[in-house]
């Protein structure tokens, strides 16, 4: 199955990892092209993330387990695309 | 601080003696404030930012203890302790080394260095190694900034440690105006 885009919901501590560690160890997993983090809430002792990762034959495996690693937490899969080329959402009409 | 309350607590002696201050002694304060300090430092920092480590994993509501500390964060959190450790131990064997070295270059003055050591535990400098003043047992009163306030000396180490080397300092004055001779 080639998975070509995924968008994550990943929480992590405020103090550590550094958003920059984070995204170098999702760029580090093979098949990664392009990651996008953006930081969704904020409070005192964590951070909400949006995780959008786009790519060719994306190694999910070990992408789910460079985000643990790293010391982040993956609460949900919100989006995959995978086929020959990548589609965005159409809402419904009604 | 606390190296300097080792200066006092050791080089009384020597002086009450007649025997003057030397570089083996300087060096030999210098070792032990060293081992002393990279000892507690390491610990308290380390059980410190642990303890941070396992709030997070309870903030993120991770079902597995431990999780965060086996991967690179874990690694991370070693790495900063013993950074500060080694800064804090660099610094102590400086603060105790100092005033004894200063006390043998002026030979004739020996008791120069015990005034300065005095006057380094009036003056507490934070350490490298020490970026938060509070113990482990009072983590529970982290977000109070007052009570953190109120309290940052009696918690500190050096507080109790600059209480105990000018106590033996006053003791040790005290001693030899016994032992002189009356006429």
């Amino acid at each position: 199955m080639n998975v070509r885009r995924l968008q994550l919901d990943v929480d992590k501590a405020v103090a550590r990892p550094d958003l920059l560690d984070l995204a170098e160890a999702i760029n580090g997993v093979p098949g990664v092209e392009a990651v996008n983090i953006t930081v969704t809430e904020i409070d005192i002792e964590t951070m909400g993330t949006e995780v959008t990762i786009e790519g060719d034959n994306i190694d999910v495996t070990a992408l789910f387990e460079a985000i643990e690693k790293v010391g982040a937490a993956l609460h949900s899969i919100d989006e995959v695309v995978v086929g020959e080329r990548i589609i965005d959402r159409i809402p419904r009409a009604r | 601080m606390a190296s300097s309350t080792l200066s006092l607590s050791l080089s009384p002696r020597p002086l009450l003696h007649g025997r003057g201050l030397d570089l083996w002694l300087a060096t030999r304060v210098g070792i032990v404030a060293f081992v002393t300090s990279i000892f507690t430092v390491f610990v308290a920092e380390y059980a410190q930012i642990r303890a941070e480590l396992v709030r997070a994993e309870r903030e993120l509501r991770l079902t597995e203890s431990g999780r965060l500390a086996a991967g690179s964060l874990g690694r991370q959190v070693t790495r900063d302790g013993v950074e500060a450790a080694l800064a804090a131990s660099i610094s102590s064997f400086g603060g105790g080394y100092r005033p004894l070295l200063l006390g043998v270059l002026l030979r004739h003055y020996s008791w120069t260095a015990l005034a300065l050591a005095i006057a380094r535990t009036r003056r507490p400098r934070c350490q490298l190694g020490h970026r938060r003043r509070c113990s482990p047992a009072t983590l529970d009163h982290r977000h109070d900034d007052q009570w953190r306030h109120r309290h940052r000396h009696r918690h500190s180490p050096g507080h109790h440690l600059m209480i105990t080397g000018q106590r033996s300092v006053i003791i040790a004055l005290r001693c030899q105006r016994r032992s002189l001779p009356t006429r």
